[in-house]
Order: C-alpha cells, then structure tokens, then sequence
C-alpha cells in the first residue's frame, strides 16, 4: 500500500513557505506535499494564513522564503547559470497555466457571457481560436450543469451559478491542480450543495486538489487529507478520520469544539 | 430689432460652416492625442520610480492650477521669446493637448482603481500575462466607468476651444465675429453660432449613449425573469466590489 502511494507523482512541493507583512510573519515555515489525485481540505482559524499559502502556490503571492515546486517545477524562480534568479512576471504567467484557482467571490469578468468566460483562457492565454474555444467551452459548462445558461452575463446569473462557471473556467486550462479558497462561503447555502456536488464529480475524475473550505460534510466525503493551519503553521496533516476522531493537539481540538 | 433674414443667412454661412468643421476637427484631435498620453500620465502617476511619479504629478499640478487661456498665450506669444515658435494650430493643438490631458489622465486613473483586484487576480490565475491582463480584464472594464467622464471631456471640449480664438485660430466663433463685421448682427450671428455648438454638442450626446451601451455589455438590467436571482447574489458582488 505504502509502496503503491510513493510511486504517484508530486505535484505539489511547498519547502518552508515563510510571508511575513510588514513586522507581522502570517507564514511561518509552511511544508506540504500533495500527490496527484490526491484532495487536501485545508481548514483553520480565520487570520491564520490559509488564504495566503493558497496564494503562494501560483505565486499570486511571493514568498519571502522557502521553495513552490507544481510538477517538479519551482515556481516564480529559474535557473540562470546553476543560480535560482526571480522570474519576470511573463514568465510565472505561463507557470500558472499548471494551476486553476476558485475564488470566493468568484471573480468572473461580468463583460463577458458564461461562455466566454469558460474560453477566456485558452483565447488570451493558449491563443486556441475562438470557435474552438467555445466548443470546448460549451462541453465545460454542460459538465457543470448550465449548458442553458451560455449566453448569460455573470450579473444574471446566481451565485451557485457563477462559482460553477468559475469552475469550468479554471478547468477550461486544463489544470493539473486545481486551488479552491473557500468556494461556497460567499453561497447561500440551498446553493452549497450544487459546487460541492462539482467538486466531488472532479475528485471522481482523478483531479488534484487543496481546498480551504470549513464545509465538514465535503471534508468527510470527499477529502484524502485534512490539513490544520493555525497560526501559519501546519498543525495537523491528516486522514479526515484521524483528523476529527483523534486531533492530537490542543490548538486543533479547542477549533473543532467551536465549529462542529 | 431681430432680423430673420439675417439669422438665416448667417445659419447657412460658408465662414461658419467652415468654422464649425474646424472646431471639430480641433476637438477630435486634440481628445485623440490627449488620451493616449492621458494613459501614460496615469501610468506614470501609478509607478514605482519616484522620479517619474514626481514629474507626471507635477505636470497634472500645473496644468490644472493654471488656465488654458494663460498656457495658449504663453504657447503661441510667449514661447517665440526663447526661440520657440509654432504655427497657430500647433499651438492651439499643444496646449489644448497637454491641458486636456491632465484632466483625462485623472479619468483614466480613477477608471483603472475602479476595476476589483479580484478581477485582475482571476486573470493572472488563468496565466495571462501582464498586458494581456490589463487589455483583456482590466481596461475594457475600466472603460465602462471611463466612458462618461470622457464623453463629459469631449462635450466641455467643443465649447473650450473657443478659446482658441484669442490666438487667431478660425474656429466657429472668431468666424461668426469676423462674419458679424460685415453687417454688425450681433445677436443674429452668435445665436447662429450657439445652434451650431448645439447642434455639435446634441450629436456628441448621441454618440456618447451609443458607446455606453457598447462598452456596458453585462451590466445592464436583465430582464424581469432573472431579477429574482439577480437579487440574491447582490450581497456577494457587493463584497466583490469592495
Ligand atoms: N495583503 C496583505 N497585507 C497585509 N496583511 C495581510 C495581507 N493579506 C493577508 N494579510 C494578513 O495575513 C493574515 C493571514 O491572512 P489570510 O487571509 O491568509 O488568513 P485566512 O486563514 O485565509 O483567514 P480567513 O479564514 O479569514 O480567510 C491576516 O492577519 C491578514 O490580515
Ligand atoms: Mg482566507
């Protein structure tokens, strides 16, 4: 069993990711690996760093040390002459194409249509023709359930809704990993259930993903890991059994006694 | 006494109709040149280099502290001083230019802060790199809170270029008032002249609600069936827009 596991490549290498704003450390030597196929529900309290790891992991916020490899690559460095030397911009651009991202606001363009959201992607990013675009795009949002709702602006949409073409575009870029930052928080909750359903059907697919979320059922359901950030550290990294049956520490127990 | 005769023949005066082309073009022009260097100005005024935040704000300083009037005659009279000369157009194009500028580039500015962060973060996410980011998602986002300032620029600007005229430029009113001279119809001739800025500025109008709703595309009001839905995720965008 054991054995079987090793033999599944990383995708996620995070070393020691350490952020600090201003004198405050909001990360303080976060380390976690993620396998492909693997699901890590990170949980934790508010102001505890989860959002800001997320971001580490494309990058969208640079750590002050420690090392992001998605795949094997480190990200936001190159190597220049045997020296790891910071990437333009430009460049980490096309490292994020590895990595889809689900915001809680969902944080659709609402100038475009459903259907151009799910292409924008692969037409501003992968320069796929537009007609080709939205084909795919249209089979993206069929699988999310809203084939009916391509020609809709994100404005005419609900929010169940948008997070779910939200979904499809991330997917649209065909991701090796897909990062969530509390997808359904921002729902009210006779909407909950149609993302988590989504988000299940991809974990069925084999799809890689961290997802921060306090949703317990998902966690239970759905995730291989759970992982407790407090403080930004990792606290606990563990089956969602283990996890809430036997918590080994007191930061972690006093957390599950307040939300459970 | 008011004469119809002469109003009307003013209205269909070759000397106005001239003129009314000039203040046109004069207006066009200058809006055409101002916003790309408007653009740079708000860059500039966003950057991480001290110097060029200093220069570009300063710039913004003077050229909204002073008037146009001062700026055109100090341009056209005052520059060939020091060995600087320029024609009557391009003076009155430069100062319009850099006067304009300045105001448009505070428009432009206020345009791009208006756009979420979340909305350029999406973007990135995605792997679009830097200008793609902002010609794809920001911009045409920011446009849409551009378009009425800008449209407001443009109608103030048809008026403002009568300034102009104290240079020599024969845009519409130095053409009414040189026309007025021949039968000294004042009243006749400047209402001829105000119908014509009207008829500019009602036309602009038109132009101006038609780029609105071009550049507005997905945040008009649905229609009725989706405002239930539309309803209950105002909280969430909202929050987004903070
Ligand atoms: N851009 C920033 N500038 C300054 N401080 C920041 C910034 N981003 C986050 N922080 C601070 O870093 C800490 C961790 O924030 P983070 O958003 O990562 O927490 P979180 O675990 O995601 O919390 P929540 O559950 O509320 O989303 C907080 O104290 C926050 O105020
Ligand atoms: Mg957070």
């Amino acid at each position: 069993m054991t054995v079987e596991k090793t033999a599944v490549p990383l995708v996620v290498e995070a070393r020691q990711i350490r952020k600090s704003y201003g004198e405050v450390e909001v990360l303080k030597g976060i380390d976690l690996t993620v396998r492909q196929g693997e699901v890590v529900l990170i949980l934790g309290p508010s102001g505890g760093g989860k959002s800001t790891f997320l971001r580490t992991l494309n990058h969208l916020e640079t750590p002050d040390s420690g090392a992001v490899s998605i795949c094997g690559e480190r990200i936001g460095y190159g190597d220049r002459a045997g020296r790891q030397v910071p990437l333009r911009e430009r460049r980490i651009a096309v490292q994020r194409r590895r990595t889809g991202m689900v915001f809680q606001q969902f944080n659709l363009f609402p100038n475009m249509t459903a259907l151009d959201n799910v292409a924008s992607g692969p037409v501003h990013v992968n320069d796929v023709p537009k007609a080709e675009a939205r084909a795919a795009a249209r089979e993206l949002l069929a699988m999310v359930g809203l084939a009916d709702k391509t020609g809709s602006y994100p404005a005419q949409l609900s929010g169940g809704q948008q997070q779910r073409v939200a979904i499809a575009r991330a997917l649209a870029m065909r991701p090796e990993l897909l990062l969530f930052d509390e997808p359904t928080s921002a729902l009210d909750p006779e909407m909950v259930g149609e993302v988590l359903d989504v988000m299940v059907r991809l974990r069925e697919e084999g799809m890689t993903m961290i997802v921060v979320s306090h949703e317990m059922g998902f966690a239970r359901a759905a995730a291989d890991r759970v992982v407790f950030i407090a403080d930004g550290l990792v606290v606990e990294d563990k089956s969602p059994d283990l996890f809430f049956s036997a918590p080994e520490h007191e930061r972690t127990r006093q957390f599950l006694e307040r939300i459970l | 006494m008011w004469s119809w005769d002469a109003f009307f023949s003013f209205l269909s005066n070759p000397q106005l109709i001239q003129g009314a082309w000039t203040t046109i073009w004069l207006t066009t022009v200058s809006m055409a040149l101002a916003l790309p260097l408007a653009v740079l100005v708000a860059l500039g005024r966003a950057s991480r280099i001290a110097p060029i935040r200093i220069v570009t704000g300063f710039y913004v300083w003077l050229m909204r502290g002073t008037p146009l009037l001062v700026q055109l005659v100090i341009i056209y009279t005052g520059l060939p001083q020091v060995g600087l000369r320029l024609g009557v157009i391009s003076a009155a194009l430069t100062g319009l230019v850099l006067n304009e500028a300045a105001y448009l580039s505070e428009i432009v500015r206020a345009g791009v802060l208006s756009v979420a962060r979340g909305q350029s973060e999406a973007a990135r996410a995605l792997g679009m790199p830097p200008w793609k980011v902002f010609r794809v998602v920001v911009m045409p986002q920011a446009l849409r809170v551009m378009v009425p300032p800008l449209g407001n620029s443009f109608n103030g600007l048809l008026k403002t270029t009568t300034l102009v005229s104290v240079i020599s430029v024969e845009e519409l009113l130095r053409r009414t008032q040189f026309a007025v001279q021949t039968n000294f119809r004042v009243l006749e001739g400047l209402t001829a002249a105000a119908l014509y800025y009207l008829a500019m500025t009602t036309l602009w109008g038109l132009v101006q609600r038609w780029l609105e709703v071009r550049v507005g595309r997905g945040h008009q009001t649905g229609p009725s069936r989706s405002r239930r839905i539309k309803r209950a995720t105002v909280p969430a965008l909202e929050l987004e827009a903070r």
